[in-house]
């Protein structure tokens, strides 16, 4: 859950890299013929809001209304106390509470005359807030908008890639002041070391699963740690997630593994093919997910295939020898992925 | 099927109301914005981002992303199934209620937050079953915890307590928000929290409410507040204090006196019996007696308390319009937290049991405005 700081720093991240974002945005939607986009958010899902107006909820659940012309607006479940904080820490200068989100996106369409909207990435938007929503725009037309942000054609966005790897880096400083895993201490004991190194360096949430190696890692649960220990890290700075593997007191012998895993993710391959090669190639056991649908990242089935701009994480455990842990989060691009947490 | 273990009690519970119900199946789901129902008939803890329990009258199915089904299901289930996708567990959990040929009624809890893929594949592929909603239903009998549930809920309170500790220790001039709770944050992970829901905040009478931290570095003559929630084995427990940065002004004394003796008007009346519309009105009298009754209102606070367990916020919310009846087994924080001029925004609660004849505070932090350091 996201207790770390949530704070828009504008050098960090400029007003016109957000503006011109909700610009090609605008444009997109201009050029289907449609009046709004609808963008679900929540404390689980905060990748579109904060991909455009850089809002982030701590807690609860949003639909940004990004019309064809003028500014977003937000119909939050937060309280209108916390409004001054939400315009602090976003772009955002119109917001209303809601208790219910789909009817009150609807009411705000219907004011501004919008009748034909776009659900970007429907799919990650609860039914209930859809079905509001079409309740509320009779004689309206409600459409998909799969895929937004790759649909605005920004391919590898350079501050996305700088935030990632800002989010990157901070792991790979709490996974090297962890350094071995510690004789005589706990798994818990390791999960808050790392948690607590990324949230000083200013991440606002953190998942931190650790077990034996051998095994994929879970939930810490207070268990005494001895030889080497598989460590999953994913880590949201800014609301850019990374997600790492990695086999502490190992002396390194995953890194190989992990490196070759972004040689395999190739513009145009399927899932299928980079387990399969994975597996036949390093003997490790392959999962992937993409970052996208407003989560941090989304698992992918084997017939899906990887695509140029993608930000995927690849988390790989040794089928024989040590059961080693892997992994990293890869942006694709022609002639090989770029590690962005190493 | 004989359920044996920790939750046949627990099972047997959620069985008969699917028999009350006319339910053929319960289908519970989770995502990381609320894994509540599904961790209250699955419940150990699960790290894929979402998933589903499957509950006929014969047993339990587990369906997550994989690798997560390679770990240890809970002893509710005899069987897990993995898919790489969501809509390959979707797809999962729709081919196993074929396959077990679930009669006409499904019903489903946590469907409130389900993702339309989820909802949609469901229902394309459910064949002739029918999804019928069950959250209330189940949250009936989340109300009143068991033993077990208490046990949670009790060690989430003492890991409470031992962060505000931290919290104390960490509040001084010149330490930003955020370093107080990535302090807190790694306690409450050591001592096995397996979450916590933290907000604060710190200043005077320009503090409206309680957010994330910020990098605001903090002040002598600060109030600083926060609502501290671990979880533990699935259950939360809630502290909320306020402290001052040096020694505390006339004025944060005074005000902090309002909130005590509003919090102890809670605690006096609540009983079996009482409704949260009664626990509101006890504490919003203290502030009326005291010329602040309009600080009492939605302008300056969200509720004046709530329910919790496997989610932090549960229902009923105390708030003057809730007619909901309080029973003995029932955990919850009256909190009267709001804005008052004298010295802003300020919390101050304890997680409490209901009993039979009164309640039993379950975080046992000293009730009191806290200092902090101000070196």
């Amino acid at each position: 859950m996201k207790r770390g700081l949530i704070e828009w720093n504008p050098e960090e991240l400029p007003r016109e890299v957000l503006d011109g974002r909700v610009a090609r945005c605008q444009a997109l939607l201009a050029e289907r013929g449609l009046d709004a986009a609808l963008c679900y958010t929540s404390v689980a899902q905060p990748g579109l809001s904060r991909y455009f107006v850089h809002f982030l909820p701590y807690w609860n659940e949003g639909v940004l209304v990004l019309p064809r012309d003028g500014a977003p607006m937000l119909c939050v479940g937060l309280s209108n106390r916390v409004f001054p904080w939400i315009k602090g820490s976003s772009t955002l200068t119109e917001i209303r509470a809601s208790r219910n989100l789909g009817a009150d996106a609807a009411r705000v369409l219907q004011e501004r005359g919008a009748r034909r909207v776009g659900l970007a990435d429907r799919g990650s938007i609860p039914h209930r807030v859809i079905a509001e929503l079409q309740a509320g725009l009779p004689g309206g037309e409600v459409v998909d908008l799969p895929q937004v942000v790759q649909a605005l054609g920004l391919g590898l966005d350079p501050d996305e890639l700088r935030l990632r790897t800002a989010a990157g880096q901070r792991v790979a400083a709490a996974l090297a002041e962890a350094g071995g895993a510690p004789g005589g201490s706990t798994d818990s004991a390791l999960a808050a070391a790392l948690d607590r190194a990324v949230r000083l360096a200013g991440a606002e949430d953190t998942v931190v699963l650790v077990g034996p190696a051998g095994q994929w890692p879970g939930l810490p649960r207070q268990v005494p740690l001895s030889g080497p220990t598989n460590v999953m890290m994913q880590v949201e700075y800014k609301g850019h997630w990374v997600q790492v593997g990695r086999a502490l007191g190992a002396n390194g012998q995953a890194s190989a593994a992990a490196a070759a895993l972004g040689g395999l993710c190739q513009p145009g391959h399927t899932v299928r093919e980079i387990v399969a090669a994975a597996r036949d190639e390093q003997g490790l056991d392959a999962y992937l997910s993409r970052s996208g649908r407003g989560n941090p990242f989304v698992g992918l089935a084997e017939n899906d295939r990887l695509a140029e701009g993608d930000i995927v994480a690849v988390l790989a455990l040794q089928t024989g020898g040590d059961g080693l842990l892997s992994g990293d989060t890869f942006a694709v691009q022609a002639g090989g992925a770029r590690a962005l947490s190493t | 099927m004989q359920q044996t273990g920790h939750y046949a009690e627990r099972l047997a519970r959620v069985r008969q109301m699917m028999t009350e119900q006319q339910l053929d199946a319960l289908l519970c789901y989770g995502n990381p914005f609320r894994k509540d129902y599904l961790r209250y008939v699955h419940p150990a803890p699960t790290p894929s981002p979402y998933g589903f329990c499957l509950l006929t009258r014969e047993g339990g199915t587990l369906f997550v992303e994989s690798p997560w089904d390679r770990l240890p299901p809970a002893e509710t289930v005899q069987e897990v199934v993995g898919a790489r996708s969501p809509s390959g567990v979707a797809q999962a959990v729709a081919a196993k209620v074929r396959q077990l040929g679930v009669g006409p009624r499904l019903g489903l809890a946590g469907g409130e937050v389900m993702e339309s893929e989820f909802y949609d594949t469901l229902r394309e592929h459910l064949g002739g079953s029918e999804l019928v909603p069950a959250s209330k239903a189940v949250m009936d009998l989340r109300y009143v915890k068991d033993a077990a549930e208490l046990a949670a809920i009790r060690r989430a309170a003492a890991i409470a307590d031992e962060g505000w500790k931290t919290f104390v220790a960490t509040c001084r001039p010149g330490v930003p928000q955020y370093e107080v709770t990535a302090r807190c944050e790694g306690l409450v992970r050591e001592l096995g929290a397996e979450d916590n829901f933290m907000i604060m905040s710190s200043g005077t009478t320009d503090v409206y409410g309680m957010t994330p931290p910020s990098s605001r570095r903090l002040e002598r003559g600060d109030s600083v507040l926060t609502e501290f929630t671990p979880q533990a084995d699935g259950y939360y427990a809630q502290l909320c204090r306020s402290l001052t940065v040096g020694p505390p002004s006339a004025a944060q004394r005074q005000s902090f006196d309002i909130f005590k003796r509003a919090a102890d008007a809670a605690l006096a009346m609540i009983r079996p019996g009482v409704t949260a519309a009664d626990i509101a009105r006890a504490e919003n009298a203290v502030f009326e007696s005291e010329g602040y009754g309009e600080y009492c209102t939605a302008q300056y606070t969200r509720v004046r308390g709530h329910g919790m367990g496997l989610h932090f916020d549960e229902d009923p919310m105390i708030w003057e319009d809730v007619e909901f009846p309080i029973r003995a087994g029932m955990v919850l924080i009256p909190h009267p937290n709001t804005y008052l001029p004298l010295a802003g925004y300020m919390v101050f609660g304890d997680a409490i049991l209901v009993t039979e004849t009164g309640c039993e505070l379950l975080t046992k932090t000293e009730r009191i405005l806290f200092q902090a350091g101000d070196s």
